[in-house]
């Protein structure tokens, strides 16, 4: 690495938002940021995130689900349906650089501080980035966003189970991450563009919208290839390659996925059994697509004697592609992991660590999630609100400065 | 909503010596949002260029749908030249997307630490790899379904009482595809801020295991008692929440909220299961998920997927339907959002988010070597000196042009 110290604040720092999302795709967006060392003010109703109920510790307003996409971030919450809420609203959007949201389409035009009825105007240096769940146009755009929805229709769901079974949703909400990462790609753009232009700009995107690109390269076979290539589910095997599945071993599973020849033989010589490379069953990829239910069978005779994680160094260091199948528990303790700082397992935060590694301006857990409500008074004053002006609000309900978020109704 | 100005990032210049899937689909946003983008290539050229079927010359599939809005030049970096050239490039460049092996600049001693750093202080070098730059498996290649295999999507995916099943996504891939353009457009505005660059070190495996909110949280707070285990189709903590059939596939249903659920009774015609002793609650419904998942795709099969779903959208209920890829490409929403590119020149997605005054239009996918003349002319090279190195073999031509 370079001989510069690093710099505190991360990379991102002076950069100020003001979120106004729940659940996943937004919190991550806004997360991600914080992270990186941006000001993050999370704007809650006085519900509270329905996150903050879910899942251990159950602790009253942190739960796993918040905890996990609520770090680096200030917490304060105000009842928009109170004129005098939109009204702290409009103070504090006039100290940020960005506003984040995650409603349906129309929600805040309801309330009179629309982007284009209000804010653009308002705020002509604002960067408003508006995530929901198919985008602010189209015959969908009234409907609300969740992650396994956009998932199904975004055409991601439908690809993943056996070619005889029905689809098996992937465990991961990709549906919800790329929309939080997109937007967030979206806001740096237009900040970047600002710092040209001197004015901000709005950004529009759907939980679906955000879906399609992990299509790739299925919508293109279909595009280029037509109906001889229509894409279909084929279970744990891959349509143009073997081996390349999922196998057993002794205490798992581990995959391997051989695309080229001269890794086949590799393979064969790391399981104990290099004639295999020779089987004219199996000598050629064609070979091996031709007599896949033989192959597998072969395979799986010889990884079930072996441990995962052993074999999948040895394959690895051979330059087989090959992964033991890791469950949470076996990935917190793993080495790599750990050489990574890939856990934060502390008192006032437990979740995953930083994947971005910057050498001159790292990212730094600044703040652990915040408790409903824990910085409305400071955020405020910040606003330019007196002590007595923030005590009315918070006595009329207006604003909450701590305690419990109010039951749903 | 799509804005006409030239793209946000107007001005940048990104080189891209990557191949495959995440490198270039990071660089090929940069290109949507107005950079200048080079992709390096080796005289084999990106294999993926012969991934699956033909759009064009050397441009398949796998290729164009992640390489598009860049130009391209095709350097040998074995020779000597070769990277001189590649020097004088960089020399131009504001960013380096690079997914070499591990070792493979120091190699040539023109790492980031042994030389780039020092040679281009102004560089945001992204370096994405396997594993990351650091740690017991640096060493080791990265590929998208190893990522997601010791990034805990597989043991995940599939039923309870079946194996681990494979997404058939590259999400892994993507994913840091993804991150990897936010870190970089983060370093930049850093050097913004202090007039200097740095290395970015980015791992396919780090930026799975985030993929895998909210488990990791759930083993750390709650240990044994709320170890992650697979689900299949449904949630642990809600009901009914799973795939119903349909009469022409599947719909999703996902109810989080016990208004929800009488709404979703009354779409289907059927309120009176709202008030079954079976089903009240949702407790009431996870004990007796079984059940109610037969009631429930009993009242499903007698509707197509499509209408169903809509109608369950309009009474606020979460629903969707599975769809195809042809379905998806078709579907009037997706239409309505321009979210498909499928013209002449181009095939793809669009890049999914609108900006309302700046462009994030996707240029065509070059040709291997098809911009190498242009580019080392702009980098002030004389066309002698060009043709010297095309004939040396340290730089390759538009070969492919005549098809």
């Amino acid at each position: 690495m370079t001989n510069d110290a690093t710099t505190a604040g991360g990379p991102l720092a002076g950069v100020r938002m003001l979120d106004l999302s729940t659940n996943l795709a937004g919190p991550y967006c806004s997360q991600t940021l914080g992270d990186l060392g941006a000001d993050i003010v999370k704007l809650e109703a006085t519900t509270g995130d329905p996150t903050r109920r879910m899942g251990p510790p159950f602790k009253p307003t942190v739960s796993s689900h918040f905890m996990g996409v609520n770090r680096n971030k200030r917490g304060i919450a105000i009842d928009l349906s109170d004129p005098r809420g939109r009204e702290v609203l409009l103070a504090v959007l006039e100290g940020v650089d960005v506003f984040l949201t995650a409603l349906k389409p129309g929600s805040l035009e309801k309330l009179g501080i629309g982007y284009d009825d209000c804010l653009k105007a308002r705020f002509p240096r604002l960067v408003y980035c508006a995530i929901s769940g198919f985008g602010a146009t189209g015959p969908y755009s009234s409907f609300p966003g969740y992650d396994p929805v956009g998932q199904a229709m975004g055409g991601v769901f439908g690809l993943t189970g056996e070619p005889d079974g029905p689809p098996v949703r992937g465990a991961a909400p990709v549906a919800d991450m790329s929309a939080g990462l997109h937007a967030a790609i979206g806001i740096l753009a237009a900040l970047r563009e600002r710092d040209r232009s001197g004015r901000g700009q709005a950004i529009d995107i759907g939980l679906m919208d955000a879906t399609l690109p992990y299509l790739h390269p299925f919508h293109l076979y279909w595009m280029i290839g037509g109906a001889a290539y229509r894409p279909k589910r084929t279970g744990n095997r891959h349509p143009s390659a073997a081996p390349y599945e999922i196998y057993p071993t002794r205490d798992g599973h581990i995959v391997f996925c051989v695309v080229q020849e001269h890794q086949f033989r590799r393979l064969c010589e790391t399981l104990g059994r290099p004639e295999l490379a020779d089987d004219p069953r199996f000598r050629t990829n064609a070979d091996r697509l031709a007599n896949v239910e033989a192959l597998t069978e072969a395979l799986t005779a010889l990884t079930r004697a072996q441990d995962s994680e052993p074999l999948t160094e040895k394959l690895l260091s051979v330059g087989v592609a090959a992964g033991a199948v890791l469950e949470v528990p076996d990935i917190l303790e793993h080495p790599q992991t750990r050489a990574r700082e890939m856990v934060i397992d502390r008192d006032d935060y437990k979740g995953f660590g930083f994947p971005l590694k910057f050498d001159r301006t790292p990212c730094d857990l600044q703040r652990g999630a915040p408790a409903f409500a824990e910085h409305t008074r400071e955020v405020l004053a910040e606003a330019g609100l007196a002590g007595d002006a923030i005590d009315k609000l918070v006595a009329d309900g207006v604003a909450r400065d701590g305690g419990d978020p109010d039951a749903p109704r | 909503m799509n804005g006409t100005d030239p793209g946000a990032l107007s001005g940048l210049r990104v080189i891209e010596l990557s191949t495959n899937l995440a490198g270039p689909y990071c660089a090929q946003l940069f290109g949507d949002l107005g950079a200048d983008v080079i992709k390096l290539e080796s005289p084999a050229g990106d294999p993926t260029r012969n991934f699956g079927p033909r759009f064009a010359p050397g441009v398949s599939a796998h290729f164009m749908g992640v390489n598009g809005s860049k130009r391209a030049v095709c350097i040998d970096l074995s020779q000597p030249r070769g990277r001189e050239v590649f020097l004088a490039l960089l020399d131009t460049a504001d960013v380096l997307i690079e997914g070499l092996k591990t070792g493979s600049l120091e190699k040539w001693g023109i790492g980031y630490a042994d030389f780039l750093g020092d040679r281009f202080p102004r560089l945001v070098h992204c370096s994405i790899s396997g594993f990351g730059a650091t740690g017991p498996f640096a060493k080791f290649p990265g590929y998208d379904p190893v990522a997601q295999a010791m990034g805990g999507v597989y043991a995940m995916t599939g039923d309870p009482d079946g194996p681990p099943m494979r997404p058939a996504p590259l999400i892994s891939d993507l994913s840091t595809g993804l991150h990897a353009s936010f870190a970089i457009m983060a370093a930049l505005r850093a050097r913004d801020a202090s007039g200097r660059g740095q290395y970015i070190d980015i791992g396919l495996v780090d930026t799975t295991l985030p993929l895998m909110h909210p488990f990791f949280s759930y083993w750390l707070t709650g240990g044994e008692a709320y170890r992650p285990k697979r689900h299949g189709n449904r949630h642990p903590a809600g009901a009914p929440f799973d795939i119903f059939p349909t009469r022409n596939g599947y719909v999703v249903i996902c109810v989080a909220q016990e208004h929800q659920y009488r709404r979703l009774c009354e779409a289907l015609g059927k309120p009176g299961l709202a008030s079954d002793p079976r089903f009240r609650t949702n407790a009431d419904r996870l004990a007796n998920v079984d059940a109610l998942g037969e009631e429930l795709a009993a009242l499903t099969r007698d509707y197509e997927s499509e209408p169903l779903a809509e109608k369950l959208l309009e009474a606020n209920v979460p629903a969707g339907p599975i769809l195809e890829v042809p379905a998806v490409i078709a579907h009037r929403q997706v239409q309505a959002r321009e979210l498909i590119l499928d013209g002449p020149d181009y095939k793809g997605v669009a890049t999914p988010f609108k900006m309302s005054a700046s462009s994030t239009a996707r240029g065509p996918a070059p040709r291997r070597g098809q911009h190498s003349r242009e580019v080392l002319r702009e980098a002030g090279l004389a066309e002698a000196e060009i043709d010297a190195l095309v004939a040396d073999g340290a730089v390759r031509d538009d070969e492919d042009a005549a098809g």
